[in-house]
């Protein structure tokens, strides 16, 4: 868990970072889908979909625009400075009642995570084509903040007692 | 050198060879039993012992016949007694009288009431004296001189076999063996009272085996080559005869910590492909009794050997008993569909053994199959089992298609498994109900497909004649099973030695009942006994349940722990065909 | 550094189309993700691996994988995955489940899998509770938490399965934490490859009958120390530390029990003259 930003050593580091935030925010954000589906939240849902859909496409363009390698590293060889890849939402923070706010309001932590990388990258590199290319993807990142941002307008914030279940758990 | 005396002879002998304190008369009794069927005899040989691991009283039984052996006999011929300490317990299992010869190894000894109430014609050899004054000579090999000489049995036979038996231990040890047979042979000459046997027929090769070896045998046949086990009397013998064996033949067996760790470990050998079994007795299979039903649902092949004991809980451990029929066949929660199988003889152990796998791997279903203790733990000689040839395979999805599915509905119920290692045929096995992929549902649909499907594939199956022994014709029928058979030939052989008043019908597969087989066998039947060893007549109301049994069947039932005897089961056969 | 060369399979190729019915929020996804993320890792194709379980929330694993799995009866998954492992030696055999199954209905063969030390690599979720039947107190729950079932608490001390792994024989005791699904996978993998039976005890709050569990992702923290190949140390070491030390803590030097199996050396055949007298 130590910091990885003075140690991205060259262009093709970067590119295996960023792939594996990206595809992992993307293969999250579809699991969490998942999840909501299957207990019927079918509102946060379809926005964790939708969101699985936009990081995917920014995984798939940093192969096919930026030459980055789809072939991940080994568990151990990223080095982040949380727990998990900073675009990743928690599934620790999932609950099968949140509201779609509450839901948006963990994307936009996730995206300015995301955003905070690759900005801490081009400001901390000596390296000007890693700046170029950690600027660009900051710039990326932002446009999520800024569309999650946008959505969060139009979901109202949870009421109180959101997750009142007046049904006890089944058992199995 | 003392030969046997030649007499008049006999065709059948029974031996029982008494004594206590580690005296020896498991092995003379063994080594009988071995001459005799050197020399072309057939026997069986059982035993009885008090509670005590080691230094307990000890009773062997032999009997040893120009043909044939079916049953425990009704009267001991020859009784040989080493000493009398304890005597008294196996009351019951002496049948004596006053014909019978009684071999005391005492001299001056006091008689225990189950010899004198018989007043049968008593010998005396003094085992001390003689044993002191040739030295290294043992008693029980003297006493085995004694009964061998006694039993007509040729002096070479028996000597050839001390020779064997004693070829690691030197010269000297073998020179004291032969020794103490002549001294039996010598002691032997000057008695009266019992005629040898005649001299037996050549008709064949022999092998002298236990039921519990059979059935690792039969299992090692079928392709059996993993099996995990825990330790349990009677079943025992099953293990320690597999364990090296299964080493050699590139198999395993493994000694699990306890029943539950047993069945799923032989669950999880065949879900890799292994033809597999275990061996209990009744406490056992109660454990397994919730993972035999996983193996149903997830139609994973396995041969449960349940060596069957008095029961319930602990019960008589060394004794026999027909007592788990019922929760052989009824005892998996659920619709279980399975298979139960249960031999008729030491011998058929082996081939029941060997046909249970066959129809676990073909039908990728749990068999239990029930021996009993009389089976079990007893020695046969019997005439070489025949080397049934079966064509064991089970239905592998070796190049599984795109839409591969596990639990697939096929005409006769079996769906192609795929074992782990084959791409593209990943599934999940479980206890859960399952759509065909194998994927849990709770679903109504799935829920009665697979339910059919399980049922189904035991139900079409074609069992041929295996399904039971049908013999003799007539109006009168015996239905039986297990070991109740051999008793019930026996009887038979007396009153109708043409076959011709009874039919004797010895089921072999109890699950699932082949009414129709039955029905046929019974056509023409007026009358119907069952016989069996149980108290609650488990299998009376097994057949009651499962067949259309004719109206006022009788019954013939008591439970263990002793054997039925021929005499026994005559005397109720006269009185029932009167 | 420099980034591994192309590998064809990644966690998502270990993964089933069939999605699980644990409740949003549970730690149990996160293993999920670190069992795949680590058998991609170790690079076996799936067809070559077998996940077997019991019965409980985290026993529902087999499923999601897109391995070959066994979901067997409750407490019987190591003996299963034992006689697998056994006859299939070639295969990547690992046992998943929960503190409940392992622990409870399953403690003597978890001892005697420790024990026998089979080349198996054993997850537990440990959420101390049982989820699946509605929150009632499993082997490691702390003593005063109140339930339905038993009001008041247990009153009883938590069975401890790391000193039990270690006093039993096992090979490879590591602890994680669900909230790191990369640390956890990296500690699979670890366990996959060290030889024999490897057990590691993954905290996994169940959010839904022990949200206080969520609680674990600030407690949790690295072992301080360095793993240990002294069973005794090791043993010490997690009998006192504060039950969040994470991380590799024991690495033994057993050889793993693998009788061989399937070399024949003669013909069931010759076993006949035996019987003859």
């Amino acid at each position: 868990m130590n910091p990885p930003k003075a140690a991205i050593a060259d262009r093709a580091e970067l590119l295996a970072y960023a792939y594996a935030m990206e595809n992992e925010a993307a293969e999250r954000y579809q699991d969490l889908a998942d999840q909501m589906f299957a207990c019927n939240n079918d509102d946060v849902a379809e926005l964790f979909a939708r969101l699985a859909a936009i990081e995917a496409k920014h995984a798939k363009e940093l192969v096919e625009v930026h030459g980055a390698s789809p072939a991940p590293m080994a568990p151990g060889a990223y080095r982040w400075d949380s727990l998990e890849s900073p675009e990743n939402l928690p599934f620790a923070e999932m609950h099968y009642l949140m509201v779609p706010h509450q839901a948006l309001q963990l994307a936009l932590a996730a995206e300015r995570r995301a955003l905070l990388f690759y900005r801490d990258i081009a400001e901390q590199t000596d390296s000007d084509d890693i700046r170029a290319l950690a600027s660009e993807f900051a710039a990326e990142e932002a446009e999520h903040v800024r569309i999650v941002e946008e959505w969060l307008e139009r979901y109202p914030p949870a009421d109180n007692g959101w997750d009142e279940d007046m049904d006890p758990p089944m058992s199995h | 050198m003392a030969e046997a005396r030649q007499t008049e002879g006999r065709d059948t002998l029974t031996v029982a060879m008494i004594g206590s304190g580690g005296s020896g008369v498991m092995t003379a009794a063994e080594i009988l039993i071995r001459a005799a069927a050197r020399a072309g005899y057939y026997g069986l040989m059982t035993k009885s012992f008090g509670p005590q691991i080691r230094g307990g009283e000890a009773a062997a039984f032999v009997v040893l016949s120009t043909a044939p052996v079916e049953a425990p006999s009704d009267r001991v011929d020859l009784l040989f007694a080493i000493d009398w300490q304890n005597a008294g317990r196996f009351a019951g299992e002496l049948p004596l009288d006053a014909d019978s010869l009684v071999v005391s190894g005492q001299v001056d000894a006091e008689l225990p009431s189950i010899v004198t109430d018989a007043a049968p014609r008593i010998a005396e050899v003094d085992l001390k004296s003689l044993t002191r004054s040739h030295k290294g000579t043992r008693p029980n090999m003297v006493a085995l001189g004694v009964t061998a000489a006694l039993a007509g049995l040729p002096r070479a036979a028996v000597a050839t076999l001390i020779d064997e038996r004693l070829a690691g231990k030197g010269e000297a040890a073998m020179q004291q063996g032969t020794a103490a047979i002549d001294l039996g042979y010598e002691e032997a000459a000057a008695m009266t009272g019992v005629d040898g046997l005649t001299a037996a027929g050549d008709d064949g090769e022999r092998w002298i085996i236990s039921g519990n070896q059979a059935a690792g045998f039969g299992a090692l046949r079928g392709g059996v080559r993993f099996a995990a086990a825990y330790p349990i009397t009677p079943a025992t013998e099953i293990l320690e005869w597999l364990a090296p064996r299964l080493q050699k033949a590139g198999g395993l067996l493994m000694q699990a910590e306890d029943e539950l760790a047993s069945i799923n470990m032989i669950i999880g050998g065949s879900f890799g492909g292994a033809a597999v079994l275990t061996a209990t007795s009744g406490p056992g299979l109660a454990l397994m009794s919730e993972s035999i039903g996983l193996a149903v649902a997830a139609e994973i092949p396995i041969l449960v050997i349940d060596v069957m004991r008095g029961g319930p809980s602990t019960g008589i451990p060394t004794k026999s008993e027909q007592s788990d029929l019922n929760i052989a066949v009824h005892g998996l929660h659920g619709d279980a569909p399975h298979i139960v199988t249960a031999p008729m003889s030491i011998a058929d152990c082996l081939f029941t053994a060997q046909w249970s796998t066959h129809l676990a791997e073909s039908m990728q279903v749990p068999v239990i199959m029930l021996s009993d203790q009389s089976f079990g733990q007893a020695l046969g000689v019997v005439e070489k089992p025949a080397d049934v040839a079966f064509a064991t395979r089970r239905l592998l999805a070796e190049e599984p298609a795109e839409d591969y599915l596990r639990y697939a509905l096929t005409a006769n119920g079996v769906s192609p498994m795929a074992l782990p290692g084959t791409a593209g045929g990943q599934y999940t096995a479980d206890g859960l109900e399952h759509s065909q992929s194998g994927l849990p549902s709770s679903m109504a649909a799935d829920h009665n497909e697979q339910l059919e499907k399980r049922l189904h594939k035991v139900t079409a199956f074609d069992y041929g004649d295996h399904w039971a022994r049908v013999e003799g014709g007539g109006d009168a029928a015996i239905v039986t099973w297990g070991s109740a058979t051999g008793p019930v030939r026996e009887a038979l052989r007396r009153l109708d030695p043409g076959g011709e008043r009874v039919r004797l019908i010895a089921i072999r597969l109890l699950s699932p009942a082949q009414p129709r087989q039955l029905a046929e066998a019974l056509a023409g039947c007026e009358r119907i006994m069952v016989v069996e060893q149980s108290q609650g007549a488990q299998f009376f109301g097994h057949l009651k349940a499962q067949f259309d049994l004719p109206a006022g069947a009788d019954l013939f039932s008591r439970p263990g722990p002793q054997p039925f005897r021929p005499a026994e089961i005559t005397a109720m056969l006269e009185e029932w065909l009167s | 550094m420099t980034v591994e060369a192309a590998c064809p399979l990644t966690a998502r190729d270990y993964k089933s189309d069939y999605k699980p019915v644990w409740c949003p929020g549970c730690g149990d996804f996160s293993v999920l993700l670190a069992i795949t993320k680590a058998l991609a890792e170790v690079g076996r194709p799936p067809e070559e691996v077998a996940v077997v379980s019991g019965i409980g929330c985290s026993s529902r694993v087999p499923a999601y994988t897109n391995c070959y799995g066994f979901h067997g009866v409750h407490g019987r998954a190591l003996p299963l995955a034992t006689g697998l492992k056994l006859t299939r030696p070639d295969l990547l055999v690992l046992a998943a489940g929960g503190d409940g199954d392992g622990y409870s209905i399953g403690g003597n063969h978890f001892m005697h899998a420790c024990r026998r030390n089979v080349d198996l690599t054993y997850v537990v979720m440990d959420n101390q509770v049982y989820g699946m039947t509605k929150g009632q107190p499993s082997p490691t729950t702390s003593p005063e938490w109140d339930s339905a079932l038993v009001p008041g608490g247990t009153g009883l001390r938590p069975f401890h399965p790391l000193v039990i792994a270690l006093a039993a024989g096992a090979n490879f005791v590591a602890r994680s934490f669900s909230g790191d699904p990369n640390g956890t996978a990296e500690l699979i993998v670890e366990a996959i490859r060290h030889p024999g039976f490897s057990l590691i005890e993954v905290l996994s709050p169940c959010v839904t009958f022990r949200p206080e569990e969520r609680e674990w992702a600030k407690q949790v923290h690295p072992a301080p120390v360095e793993p240990t190949d002294d069973r005794g140390r090791a043993a010490r070491r997690v009998l006192t530390d504060d039950g969040f030390n994470i991380g590799v803590l024991y690495r033994g030097r057993r050889r793993p029990y693998q009788p061989p199996f399937g070399q024949a050396q003669v013909e069931v055949a010759e076993f006949e003259a035996e019987f003859l007298p």
